[in-house]
């Protein structure tokens, strides 16, 4: 049987073509939503997709505070020579859930849970490019901590905050897929790169490519099997 | 025929000095020996009411030091949570004069002793300061150098204040049997159950305290030659006492002890003063109520008066600005 699935946000979703789309998820029919539809509109869906959850929040924490886990924090030695002090686990979970708790998608995640109990993903918004970076020198902090080494610790700790926060909200998590990740997790491959985005990315985010889309729709796709109800 | 008194100010006399004064203003009961301008750097550090000092100066434009200021995005909140802006650093309620003594100390030297951290479910605690991380941290390394950074500020925050404030909240303390170390609050309130083998129960003596405050100083001038000391005394009553005698008898031998030993270093050293926080809000000469109806919390109309008088009486009264909450100057 098919199903139905809302997109809020980003429309990233929506650069796969819609007849591949057709022929690759014959059961699945996706549908760009309005974020204030009524509860008759939304009892239409068999599940919502919010896109997205983006790392920038964490990458702020992590250029303002360190923590022992950080490679570049050599047990403790650098974290104030860099300005970064450290901070307890504990603070650093406390102060990451509410810095994304603040954010739209968390907030509408949310505001849907309370209204239906179909399934609810928020996606993660995918990192940006390592070229439009370089290219534009934004994302000053993000590319510090890749060269610091720090890029797969906020990496993990970025999906795993938002994946227990998402878990306690009763929505799920989708991470941006391993495969279109750098190696340190940090930023998008540029073979899921739009070419639009190395002179107009968005902040923290990329410009993704159909290829890049399909991966997010085959997460979906399966999450949506092997979900458990709300 | 004359008289000692003859030539004493109206201040001298119980009559013009309490009975007939303003006794909402308390003209004259405060005369400042340690000035603080909007220029001079202010640490604040000791006992619960410490925090009103910190803030009133804020709002009047006082430059309160932040050593340890919350991270730019998180809500105050959350940063009160953990121990931010409370004081100038995260060292959370310091009671006694031991205690700040001892972190003083260790900030010196840096000093980090391990066996002052509490495992409790898996978390670990600092048994000086446990109310600034409480859900403990992962692993004791984790603590011990959270800890290092700490003192790191702590000496850091020393060297720049020109004038520290110091609430003295108790003398009555529980120290830590092996290492000797003054805890901060009853045995392992936070970090876990009593262990009396663990923890010992002190009330420190009149000679103690001066001590204590005199070594305070001492170190202070070492970081920091021209640093000066401001001592008040908590009007908070004690919660509990663990002397074994009535707690209202054991709170007024605690603040007397703590009164004394402060007014003995503000009379004998140019760089100490006291501030009669304690006498204002404490006076049954007061013409409102001074506590809330739990008789232990000062009802924030008290804390008012009290900042208004040292406000005035250090000549920041008039630059004060709206109330609420402001953040400190990062040192």
């Amino acid at each position: 049987m098919s199903k139905r699935l809302c997109v809020l946000g980003d429309d990233g979703l929506f650069v796969c073509d819609p007849a591949q789309r057709a022929a690759r998820w014959p059961d699945l029919w996706f549908e760009q939503g309005q974020v204030d539809m009524g509860a008759d509109l939304m009892a239409g869906y068999d599940g919502f997709v919010i896109s997205g959850l983006g790392i920038a929040p964490v990458v702020e924490i992590f250029g303002e505070l360190s923590c022992l886990d950080m490679p570049s924090v050599e047990d403790a030695m650098s974290a104030l020579d860099s300005e970064r002090p450290l901070a307890s686990t504990a603070m650093l979970r406390a102060y990451t859930r509410e810095r994304l708790e603040a954010t739209q998608a968390v907030a509408l995640a949310r505001s849907l849970r309370a209204k239906t109990e179909v399934p609810i993903f928020l996606v993660s918004l995918p990192r940006p490019s390592a070229e439009a970076c370089q290219t534009d020198g934004r994302e000053v902090k993000l590319s510090q901590l890749a060269a610091q080494g720090d890029g797969p610790f906020v990496s993990a700790w970025f999906d795993r905050i938002a994946g227990e926060l998402c878990a306690d909200i009763g929505v799920h998590f989708l991470p941006q897929p391993r495969v279109s990740l750098t190696a340190d997790g940090m930023f998008t491959k540029e073979d899921y790169v739009s070419t639009r985005s190395t002179t107009g990315a968005e902040y923290n985010t990329a410009r993704v490519n159909a290829e890049f889309a399909c991966l997010v729709i085959d997460q979906v796709a399966h999450a949506l099997k092997t979900c458990d109800p709300a | 025929m004359t008289h000692p008194y003859q030539d004493s100010p109206a201040r001298s006399f119980w009559r013009s000095g309490v009975v007939e004064a303003d006794r909402c203003n308390w003209p004259e009961i405060y005369r400042p020996k340690v000035r603080i301008t909007r220029d001079t750097s202010v640490a604040t550090a000791g006992s619960c009411f410490a925090k009103h000092i910190g803030r009133s100066l804020r709002l009047a434009g006082g430059n309160v030091l932040d050593a340890e200021p919350k991270p730019e995005g998180m809500s105050t909140a959350l940063a009160r949570r953990f121990g931010y802006g409370v004081y100038s650093a995260r060292y959370g309620d310091i009671l006694t004069a031991r205690q700040l003594r001892e972190l003083l100390e260790d900030a010196q030297s840096l000093h980090v002793d391990e066996r002052l951290f509490r495992c409790l479910g898996g978390k670990w605690f600092d048994a000086l300061r446990p109310d600034v991380e409480p859900e403990g941290c992962a692993t004791l390394q984790e603590a011990v150098e959270l800890r290092r950074e700490h003192l790191v500020q702590v000496a850091a925050l020393a060297q720049v204040a020109d004038v520290f404030v110091f609430t003295l909240g108790a003398s009555e303390g529980w120290m830590d049997r092996e290492s000797g170390r003054t805890l901060v609050l009853g045995p392992d309130v936070i970090a876990g159950s009593y262990d009396p083998t663990r923890t010992v129960f002190h009330n420190f003596t009149y000679d103690e305290i001066h001590a204590d405050l005199l070594q305070i100083l001492r170190l202070l001038r070492g970081m920091n030659k021209d640093a000066r000391l401001l001592l008040t005394v908590s009007p908070v009553p004690l919660g509990a006492t663990a002397s074994g005698q009535h707690v209202l008898a054991a709170n007024s031998h605690s603040k007397a002890l703590l009164r004394a030993a402060a007014g003995a270093m503000a009379d004998k050293y140019k760089a100490v003063d006291y501030f009669p926080a304690f006498e204002i809000v404490t006076t049954w000469a007061s013409i409102e109520a001074a506590y809330a109806p739990d008789l232990r919390s000062v009802r924030p109309e008290m804390v008012e008066t009290v900042m208004r008088v040292f406000l005035t009486a250090q000549g920041l009264a008039s630059v004060a600005g709206p109330v609420g909450e402001s953040e400190g100057a990062k040192r």
